[in-house]
């Protein structure tokens, strides 16, 4: 009577797990994420990253060292690359307009400090284009959801020729 | 003395063979061997000085004697009395001429990780008259190679970070090995080959193992005016050691050099 009596609850329980597990139909994504709003403002450098693409792409590595990494280091350090700031302004339509940059005593990474900035797609953009006069800097967005936590990764790459050799990782927060 | 007298007209001899490759001129300055590069060189004042027409005989690996790296010849190289139109330099005017190779086509079918480097002679078509063999010109490795010196990034230019390490546990020169590295002189050269700015000293950074570092950004280090480019700079270890009385000396590892590439956004 007591085994019957278990096997019942038992039998209980995983019904009510099946029912538990019907679809909700609800296929809704919820609200789009305003990109180009998260761009706008202030953004302060805090961290730079410089990769070797060449020993990237090589899979360079050192057996007798894998402590030390042959593709990617952190630059930070190198100078003061912290001292810059950029400011992206938007009209009230979300379209960019101004962009200009406090480098303090940090190199002059994106050569211009005041203009016009572009992005290449206004939903979901992927790349910025800082522009002033006939000179033009064209960074890519990395980490793009990263941008709904106040963080920005704007990507440099240098080119031999059509190779792309080095890639510099400049990693903002928001102010 | 005859030895001596002997010896003293080999260094000249071979300073004046490989004197007529000094103009020699690499664009990328590195490349590996899937890298399209053009070399420049200027023969005035060797006996192709005045040809019309000027042909490379190029071979790679030659004298190696190791079966990761096979020699192997130019596909160039077809008949030395009769050179192929592919093996044409082109005129650059006066007695300067240029090549575009790629060393995988080149010297097919050698791989990418057979290439070591390559040298090569110019000739005229019928061979009646030629250079020496020039100097060896090395293929960037595709895989890492330990060495005593690194540099990162592997393409580079004045404006980008520079990180030098120093491998000392893998150095067989005695005052490089024996130091206690402190820190290390950097010298800028211009395009010319003349010394930009005074020479910049950095702190070495232990890493531990032997294994040290430093770093710098050409442009930061030095104001380098607005259409100036660089061509090359110097790296050399400074450190110390005792001598048999326990007196500290100053020593100066082995200066290196690296030419800058050619990069751009």
């Amino acid at each position: 009577m007591k085994k019957t009596f278990k096997y019942f609850i038992a039998l209980g329980l995983c019904g009510a797990l099946l029912y538990s597990c019907k679809p909700d139909n609800d296929f809704t994504a919820g609200q789009p994420q305003n990109r180009m709003a998260q761009l706008a403002g202030a953004w302060k450098l805090q961290s730079v990253s410089q990769i070797d693409l060449i020993a990237k792409s090589n899979n360079f590595s050192d057996p007798s060292r894998p402590e030390v990494d042959l593709t990617t280091q952190d630059i930070t350090a190198v100078a003061p690359f912290t001292d810059m700031t950029i400011t992206f302004a938007e009209d009230a339509t979300n379209a960019p307009t101004t962009f200009s940059v406090i480098y303090g005593n940090a190199p002059k990474i994106f050569k211009l400090s005041a203009g016009t900035w572009k992005v290449d797609n206004l939903t979901a953009p992927g790349s910025i284009k800082l522009i002033n006069g006939v000179d033009t800097t064209t960074t890519l967005i990395g980490a793009v959801n990263n941008l709904s936590l106040g963080m920005m990764t704007l990507q440099l790459k240098k080119y031999q020729g059509v190779k792309a050799v080095t890639q510099y990782n400049y990693n903002f927060k928001k102010n | 003395m005859r030895k001596i007298i002997s010896l003293l007209i080999l260094t000249v001899a071979s300073h004046f063979c490989y004197a007529q490759f000094s103009t020699v001129q690499f664009s990328p300055a590195t490349f590996t061997g899937e890298d399209a590069v053009t070399f420049t060189i200027d023969l005035t004042g060797t006996s192709l000085a005045g040809e019309t027409e000027v042909y490379i005989w190029a071979f790679a690996n030659s004298g190696l004697n190791d079966p990761q790296y096979p020699s192997k010849d130019g596909y160039t190289n077809t008949d030395w009395g009769n050179s192929p139109a592919t093996a044409k330099l082109t005129s650059l005017g006066g007695n300067k001429w240029s090549y575009t190779l790629t060393g995988t086509d080149l010297f097919n079918p050698l791989t990418l990780g057979q290439l070591k480097y390559f040298q090569f002679l110019i000739k005229t078509k019928t061979g009646s008259k030629q250079t020496s063999d020039s100097p060896k010109y090395p293929f960037a490795p595709v895989v890492y190679v330990p060495a005593v010196y690194r540099l990162f990034p592997s393409r580079m230019n004045q404006d980008d970070a520079i990180t030098v390490y120093f491998y000392q546990n893998l150095s067989t020169d005695i005052t490089e090995s024996r130091m206690a590295p402190v820190s290390m002189t950097i010298k800028l050269y211009n395009a010319s080959g003349v010394q930009f700015g005074s020479n910049i000293t950095l702190p070495v950074r232990s890493l531990g193992n032997k294994l040290y570092s430093a770093s710098f950004i050409p442009a930061v280090s030095v104001a380098i005016p607005a259409g100036t480019t660089l061509g090359s700079f110097t790296y050399a270890v400074n450190g110390s050691y005792f001598d048999v009385n326990g007196a500290t000396i100053n020593v100066t590892g082995p200066e290196n050099t690296k030419t800058f590439d050619v990069l751009h956004f």
